[in-house]
């Protein structure tokens, strides 16, 4: 059962939605436990989440390169949606752009918000390439 | 169980019940919205949707955890877990490079200045709103 992408949620089922959840939340603790791994070692810069999201970015490059190739199905929304989703995160983001920028560090806050996006994509495009290369 | 391990479980299931919260934002997008032809553009508007709300939430609970308003526990559950999951970073940079590989420019550029603008600054007016609203009351000699 394969289908475009915007056209997989019509064949999710409970066990599916049930699955996407435990993967999201699997990723949530992933992404909580590399930051506590990762610490701020005298930087303002915040390391884990641009860390977390670009890793991410880059996986889901390759999962999506995968997918392409061999057709959408509800296993996509497990890691786009789910294992990725939960992982990656744009709430903290804009949490810590917002602190930066209240410390009056209005240029780091900058850099942060501008780099997190050119990096995302650029690891995306980085595992989108190198499992087109590999399959 | 060990504090750790109580912390991470917290954010397990606060991430599980994020993403369903997500799913179920983005299918009832699909169910409305759907029609031919804009197949694309109502994903993107589902990632744009959950991450400005996700992002104005969080502003919210951050103000509290910083007055002390709320406990680690439903700030591992509902902030680091719920609205972690709930919002997406890697989503949307998949989002801009499909709209990059179908050439819409503008609308990949669109798309990212308006994810970023309007996450950040629904979070500086939750963050701001909340530390207003939860000041200490003036004590008048």
């Amino acid at each position: 059962m394969t289908a475009a992408v915007t056209e997989i949620h019509q064949y999710l089922t409970f066990w599916h939605v049930l699955w996407i959840g435990l993967g999201g939340g699997f990723g949530a603790a992933l992404r909580f436990s590399l930051s506590q791994v990762v610490r701020h070692k005298g930087s303002h810069w915040p390391w884990p989440t641009w860390l977390v999201n670009v890793s991410g970015a880059l996986v889901l490059g390759a999962i999506a390169a995968y997918f392409n190739d061999f057709g959408y199905e509800p296993a996509f929304f497990f890691w786009e949606l789910g294992i990725l989703g939960g992982y990656t995160t744009m709430s903290t983001f804009a949490v810590e752009t917002v602190a930066l920028a209240h410390q009056r560090r209005i240029g780091l806050a900058l850099g942060y918000a501008i780099s997190s996006v050119f990096a995302t994509l650029a690891a995306l495009m980085l595992g989108f390439t190198l499992a087109g290369l590999l399959s | 169980m060990s504090p750790v391990g109580r912390a991470i479980l917290l954010v397990f299931v606060g991430g599980t019940l994020g993403s369903m919260a997500r799913l179920t934002v983005s299918l009832l997008l699909y169910q409305h919205y759907l029609g031919a032809g804009n197949h694309y553009t109502v994903a993107m508007a589902a990632t744009l949707a959950v991450n400005v709300i996700g992002s104005f939430a969080l502003g919210a609970l951050a103000a509290l955890r910083q007055h002390k308003r709320i406990s680690t526990v439903l700030w591992l559950l509902l902030g680091v877990g719920g609205l972690g999951a709930f919002t997406t970073f890697s989503a949307m940079a998949l989002d801009t490079f499909i709209a990059i590989q179908l050439a819409h420019w503008s609308l990949a550029g669109l798309y990212v200045v308006a994810t970023i603008a309007g996450s950040v600054s629904a979070a500086a007016l939750s963050y701001v709103w909340t530390l207003y609203l939860t000041r200490s009351p003036r004590v008048s000699a």
